[in-house]
């Protein structure tokens, strides 16, 4: 199981490093007095609140079964 | 990334006149589409829990956990990229020029800039129910020019004002350039100054007529009319010279 966990983790990695590259290129289209700022202040709220509550929740779950464990529950 | 940046590079002194987005209403689709995005997860979990309470304990719950916060990041983003592609994708009519920034996702810009004195027709048009209860609608430009090009800005507010106001600065742009006779002769409604006529044109080609030397001993007699022929032809002489055509 604990390789769904290290993926998971990866996938987390990879998708902050394209949120951080999308929002530098929102930033890049600013319009003066325009609400760029609030947009990407809501969405870093809105992403920083889900990764928390994701990371707890998956701290959380019990990681250490093996995949005998899974192909018994498919069973 | 300055590229990115209004004032579009070489529009600087420009002063905007219209400066508009896509109205609300006509990313209701997306909208909707998002809120019930958002929502399906719950809705699919509290039906499993209804058919198999079970399933939420022991190792699938690791699954569902994962599955779910994987789920709601893309979802989150796709709506901040909707966002994006409504409110950065803006139509800009600036006193001599119109700017048409074209926003797809977040990597996906196009800026289309044509220039107000070559815009010969501009329709406005609200379809539907929407369109017409909320006064928003398509402007459609036309291009003057051999190549017609058509430039269609979709789902603006009150179309038929912005219409008015593009035509509007076209004819004060022709005025202040004072190329109104120049931009109806292209329309074919009007020919500038006088049609010369072939004769016309060809005498401004004629060289000056030899002087006159009566008494010289070396003066040649002109050829006679007869064997010449029209300005231009070529005469049974001049075959015989080489095929030389006389003006």
């Amino acid at each position: 199981m604990l390789i769904f966990l290290i993926l998971y983790f990866i996938f987390l990695f990879a998708y902050i490093i394209f949120n951080v590259y999308s929002i530098l290129r929102v930033w890049s289209l600013k319009l003066p007095n325009d609400r760029t700022s609030l947009s990407i202040l809501i969405y870093l709220i809105v992403m920083a609140v889900l990764i928390v509550t994701s990371i707890i929740l998956v701290s959380s779950l019990n990681w250490g079964a093996g995949i005998s464990e899974i192909i018994k529950i498919g069973a | 990334m300055s590229e990115y940046h209004f004032p579009v590079p070489g529009h600087e002194g420009q002063k905007i006149i219209v400066f508009t987005r896509r109205h609300w209403v006509s990313e209701l689709g997306t909208i909707v589409l998002v809120l019930f995005l958002l929502i399906l997860p719950v809705i699919i979990l509290v039906a499993i829990a209804f058919v198999n309470p079970a399933i939420f304990s022991g190792i699938a719950l690791n699954f569902i956990v994962i599955a779910t916060s994987i789920y709601y990041f893309v979802m989150t983003t796709y709506a901040y990229v909707a966002w994006v592609s409504y409110y950065y994708d803006v139509f800009i009519v600036t006193d001599n020029e119109i700017i048409d920034i074209n926003q797809e996702g977040i990597f996906d810009r196009q800026i289309t800039e044509v220039s107000i004195i070559r815009i010969q027709d501009v329709s406005a048009r609200s379809k539907g129910f929407l369109q017409t209860f909320f006064s928003y609608g398509d402007v459609v430009a036309e291009s003057a020019g051999e190549k017609t090009q058509t430039y269609v800005i979709d789902s603006v507010p009150n179309p038929v004002e912005l219409a008015n106001k593009i035509l509007d600065l076209h004819n004060i742009q022709i005025t202040k350039e004072q190329r109104r006779d120049e931009v109806l002769t292209a329309e074919g409604d009007l020919r500038a100054g006088k049609v010369e006529t072939t004769q016309e044109i060809t005498k401004e080609f004629q060289p000056p007529p030899p002087p006159k030397e009566a008494n010289s001993p070396t003066s040649v007699k002109p050829s006679p009319p007869a064997s010449s022929s029209e300005e231009g032809d070529i005469s049974k002489e001049d075959l015989n010279k080489g095929g030389e055509i006389k003006f």
